[in-house]
């Protein structure tokens, strides 16, 4: 038994990719993980993000463990425009 | 300007240009007469560069020296959307204030406009300041909204890994 996912992809990682989306047939256990994994044998120049990426499952945050259905949509979320940084407080 | 139900909160994404202006507009659409205090922020499109983001640092680096024509903003627009709204409940929280806006611009910007306006209003001063703060800093850590500048022969993607919720022990 397989489910399908959208994948979306924003910015540095839609440019990577040359994509927005890209449609993947995972099994049924599969989770947020297992997208990337899947992700990335397609589009393997997008392998060295993954220490800065953060995922999101139908438009929340949600962890690489995060289980998967079919139909759901997976965001890759590459680092954002404030961000964590240590510096944060002093940004603009 | 678009509101949600309550009608004392504006979050909004946009890609037309935002003036000056929105900060007497956004106070004047969430002020009632109770309120004493009125903080705002207005976030500007500027000709020095920030931080690249990870695995951007060699093309910062050819660019390096030269100003910023101009910046591009892209978003997950409805997670971007839900992301502002739960700030907005987490200020009410946290700090009492219920009448907050955060309009975001997206697209390209040319330098020196806004790129964001946050305005709080409520009763008394420490607590508006406190939703200002609050909402600019998690808007920018949290929200899916990224950031590049643009310069005469190529872009460079900012920032830093996002922050998933509020930090904890806040």
């Amino acid at each position: 038994v397989a489910i399908r996912v959208r994948v979306r992809l924003f910015a540095i990682q839609r440019e990577l990719a040359g994509t927005r989306e890209v449609s993947l047939e995972l099994p049924d256990d599969a989770d947020v993980e297992a997208a990337w994994v899947a992700l990335v044998a397609r589009h393997p120049v997008l392998a060295p993000g993954r220490p800065s990426v953060r995922f999101a499952r139908n438009g929340e945050y949600a962890e690489a463990t995060t289980g998967l259905s079919d139909g759901d949509e997976v965001a890759m979320i590459p680092p954002v425009s404030g961000g964590a940084g240590v510096e944060s407080g002093a940004r603009a | 300007m678009t509101r949600d139900g309550d009608g004392r909160r504006i979050l909004q994404l946009r890609e037309t240009p935002i003036t000056t202006t929105i900060l007497a507009e956004l106070t004047n659409a969430l002020a009632v007469p109770e309120d004493g205090a009125v903080v705002g922020f207005l976030g500007r499109t500027r000709s020095t560069p920030g931080s690249p983001a990870p695995g951007q640092e060699a093309e910062a680096a050819r660019h390096e020296g030269r100003a910023v024509e101009s910046l591009e903003y892209e978003a997950h627009e409805p997670m971007a959307l839900a992301t502002l709204s739960a700030i907005a409940d987490e200020i009410q929280a946290r700090f009492g204030v219920d009448r907050v806006a955060i309009v975001h611009r997206t697209g390209e910007v040319p330098l020196g406009e806004v790129s964001i306006a946050v305005v709080a209003v409520a009763p008394h001063r420490d607590a508006a300041f406190h939703a200002a703060r609050y909402a600019i800093d998690e808007t920018k850590a949290r929200a899916p909204i990224w950031k590049a500048e643009r310069f005469a022969d190529g872009h460079v993607w900012i920032g830093h890994q996002a922050r998933t919720g509020p930090e904890e022990g806040q």
